[in-house]
Order: structure tokens, then sequence, then C-alpha cells
């Protein structure tokens, strides 16, 4: 099913407090309720506005704390943005953090079934495809032990198979890919093609711009949380690279 | 926020079976989580889930001892009565404190795209009701003991059980939501719980109570709740309806207002924890 994102002119502000900030009642007291109250706020985000059309893929690039993953999780539904829309279409499959809700005591199995249920399939689904997913992480007889004896990159396997095979219509994908071996890499950008090719919307965040100008249709640079620019992924990209080697001359 | 689903008309037949799948879907969360929960807590002890059953067992004892031989309240039946009020009192309790936890202790899911946060006050709910019903075996062998019989009135114990799970569910929504803004919350209510496991009828009757604090004190919902457990489980009579479906009522509006509430803070949840 084609999948489709549109952000128009989307703003998430938050709040820093001071560092001493109270949370228990006692600690108001001591410190003084001034310092309960924000100290200021900033734009994780604003005025920005991309369009992913169903069979496209579209990058982010930028330093860290640019806004690309805050992007992520506001397009996921988590928090609410203060300014401007988000309109989705289709079922999400993310990949944000590794290994959330999954505990290292359990076996990896079932932390296959947790996942693949968080993820939004039934039990029964998982159960159909636990197989399949269990093939394409390439875990064998591992699955039953338990997940703190994994290595991160077969903890990555397993997140990216149980996503890879909820049928996502968009796929966020925040920098996980780089915790895979080559191989495993590659065969997760092959995915990620024919997931495209079946008219998925896909968002990537990544540092590594050859991926970048492999796969995507489109590249944005976020800075503090506005696009610099956007386009063609080898422009935007040697802009980018330009601008890094460029600041960091200048503070040598 | 706009977040479109692809649903063209909402009275079509898919827009109904959508709905269904999500149930089915939501209760297959709730049960993994459920589970996850119940695995790790016995993860590697010898004793497992009898853990869980000392606790009560322990305190019986300790007021069997305390209320029974050193003061004698003169409460009939005594096990039965104060391991009943135990039982049902512990899983108020439990459900409660976990709640106000429940969003920080699992913040990598609340921060995941596309996870329901409202299963969570669900899951400790619902957690701490298989502990009571897997302690029901050693209770039965404890009223079979005491002289109750079994007969058909023990079949309105589900409704019971349903209404005190609708009213737990609505504040667990509420105490959840609010302790993630104020943490204090999380321990006032943990007081709250201690100071009325003193106020409610778990090891005396509530006749002993004198008559000008019989009005006051029977405003704590417990007291019917209690009543609606021990007339079926200790009496053979069942419970006052009366009671029951008012309580019912009180635990309907509490859920809807937890639940808007919750789903209201729970947008901030992301950034609070």
């Amino acid at each position: 099913m084609p999948g489709k994102i549109i952000v128009q002119n989307l703003g998430k502000k938050f709040r820093w407090y001071h560092p001493d900030r109270p949370t228990k009642l006692k600690q108001v007291f001591v410190r003084g309720i001034k310092k309960l109250r924000p100290m200021g706020e900033f734009w994780a985000v604003r005025q920005l506005s991309l369009e992913v059309t169903p069979g496209h893929m579209v990058g982010l690039i930028g330093h860290n704390g640019a806004g690309k993953s805050t992007l992520l999780r506001l397009i996921g539904g988590v928090g609410k943005p203060d300014e401007g829309n988000i309109s989705t279409h289709g079922r999400i499959g993310a990949l944000l953090d590794l290994g959330a809700g999954s505990h290292p005591d359990l076996t990896g199995r079932d932390n296959l079934f947790l996942s693949g249920v968080i993820a939004g399939l039934t039990r029964r689904e998982v159960a159909s495809r636990f197989d399949s997913i269990v093939a394409y992480a390439e875990l064998g007889e591992f699955i039953d032990n338990p997940l703190r004896t994994y290595s991160s990159g077969m903890q990555m396997r397993l997140a990216f198979s149980v996503v890879a095979h909820t049928d996502p219509d968009i796929l966020l994908i925040d920098e996980v890919l780089s915790v895979g071996d080559a191989a495993f890499q590659e065969k997760c950008i092959q995915s990620i093609k024919k997931y495209k090719a079946n008219g998925s919307a896909i968002l990537l965040i990544s540092h590594d711009m050859t991926q970048i100008r492999e796969l995507c249709d489109e590249v944005y640079w976020l800075k503090d949380g506005h696009t610099v620019t956007h386009g063609e992924p080898e422009q935007v990209c040697a802009q980018y690279l330009e601008s890094t080697t460029s600041e960091a001359k200048a503070s040598n | 926020m706009s977040q479109k689903i692809n649903v063209t008309t909402d009275n079509s037949i898919w827009f109904h079976l959508m709905r269904i799948a999500e149930l089915i879907q939501l209760r297959d969360l709730l049960r993994e989580l459920v589970m996850r929960d119940m695995k790790i807590r016995y993860e590697g002890t010898a004793l497992g889930f009898a853990w869980t059953l000392i606790n009560p067992l322990l305190f019986v004892g300790v007021f069997y001892f305390l209320f029974n031989v050193v003061l004698d309240v003169g409460t009939s039946r005594f096990t039965s009565y104060t391991l009943i009020g135990m039982l049902i009192y512990t899983w108020f309790q439990s459900s409660l404190v976990e709640a106000c936890s429940i969003a920080r202790s699992n913040r990598d899911l609340v921060r995941r795209p596309q996870f329901k946060v409202a299963v969570l006050p669900l899951v400790s709910v619902t957690g701490n009701l298989i502990h009571l019903l897997l302690a029901f075996p050693i209770l039965a062998v404890i009223l079979l003991i005491e002289g109750s019989r079994l007969s058909a009135v023990l079949l309105t114990l589900p409704i019971v059980i349903i209404v005190q799970f609708i009213f737990t569910v609505g504040l667990a929504f509420l105490g959840a939501a609010i302790s993630v803004l104020y943490r204090d919350i999380g321990y006032l209510i943990d007081v709250i719980l201690r100071v009325f496991f003193f106020l409610t009828p778990i090891f005396y009757e509530v006749s002993k109570v004198p008559s000008q604090f019989q009005a006051i004190y029977s405003l704590n919902p417990l007291v019917p709740l209690l009543d609606a457990y021990r007339n079926p489980l200790i009496h053979g009579l069942p419970p006052s309806w009366n009671s029951l479906l008012s309580l019912g009522l009180i635990a309907l509006l509490l859920v809807i207002v937890g639940y808007k509430l919750f789903v209201k803070i729970s947008h901030r949840f992301a950034e609070e924890i």
C-alpha cells in the first residue's frame, strides 16, 4: 500500500528548566519556587515543511541536535506539534531506538513477540511470520538465548527484521543501519529498496553520505530545527560537507 | 495533530472490521506486556510466584496473632475475612502504586512511534489481577476449612471483579498521567494507600466502627466493594446489587474522566520523562 508523509510548517518547542529544578515537593522549599518555572524555551523544529510521496525516500542530514530525531518522532505520533501540521497515510514502521520495550533477561523469542506486537501486529501474525523473521535476522538457535548475550549487531538484526516484517507503508529510520556488519547492511538496503519499489514512503537519518547518495531521492539539510537547503542528494551532501569542513577549520 | 487514516467512510463494514482488528491487537499488546512483567519479576528466583503469596499470608498470620490472640477484635472467621481483605486491597494498592511510575519505567516505549501509551495503566491493573487470581486456590482452601460451602452465588464474583477492575483502571489513568507531571503525586498516593489500609475493613468488621463515624467511614468505596466479595465467599449471600451498581457507575465515570485526562497529558510524556 502506498504511504505518504506531508509536513507543513511544523514547529515543536521544548522548555528548558533550571538544572536544579526541584522534582520533589521537599526540594521546592529548599531550592525555591522560582526554579520550578521554565527558564526559557527553544524550538527543536521550526517552520519545517517536507513531503515524502509514495515510493520515495528522503534523507535527513545535519549536526547532532539539529532536530532530525525530533522530526521523526513527531511524524510517528510521539508528542504534539506546537505549530503546523503532520499528516501520514499508512502503517508506520519505525527504527529509532533499538530494542525499545525489550528486556535483556528475556529470550530473543520473547523479545521478538513483544516487539512484533508493539510494532502493531497481532500475536497470531507474529507467530505466522516467526520463522521468516528469525531467518532474515540470521539468528538461528540464538533466538532462545537471553537478549543480554546478543551483540549489538545481533540486536539490530532482530529489530530490523521485525520491522521489515510488519509491512510498513511508512518507514522511519534513525541512524541504525550503521550498527550491522557490511553484509547485513547490504541486506537491509535491499529490503529498503524493495519497500520503496512497492510504494512505501521512507525517511532516513544518516551521517553516512554514501548511503544517503545511494538511496535517497531528495535530501534535507537541517540546522537548529529548520531547513538550510533541500534538493538533489549530490548537491546537498556536497554543500553540507563543504560547510562542515570550513567550520572545522575555523574552530582550529 | 491530524493523523489521517486510510478510512473512506466511518460507517462502512471495513471501518468496523478495522476496529475489531484494533481491539484484538490491543488485547495482544496488553497480554505481551503483562507476560513480560511476570517473566521479569520471577526470572531466576527459586520460589517464583510463591513470593507474591508470602506477603499476604505472612500478614494474615501476624494479624491473626495480634487481633485474635493479643487483642481480640472479635471478627468471625478471622482468617477468611482478613485474607479476602488483604488480597483485594493488595490488588488495588499495587495496581495504583505501579501505575504512578509506569510511564517512567517504560520510557523507551513511551518515546516509540505508534506505541499506544494508554495500554500502560491497563498493564499494571491486569498484572496485579493475575496475582490475585493465582492466590485464589489458597483462599479457597482456607474458606473451605473455615466452613464456607460452594454455591451458585459464587458466580457473582466475576461481576465484582469487573467492577473493581474498571474502578481501579479509572484511578490508574489519573495517577499515571498526573504523576508524570508531578512526581509528588506518586508518593502522595503511596502514603494515602498505606493510611487507607487501616481505614478499610480489612481485619475488623465495619460494625466495630462507632456509630458517629459510620456515615463518613462508609464513604470509602472499598467498604461496599469488600462486602461484595465477602457476602458470596463467606456468607453464601449475593452482593448488595444497589451498592455494586452505584460503585460501577462511579467506576465508569472515573474511567471516562481518567482516560480523557491521560490522553491529553500523554502528548507531553515524551518530553517530561
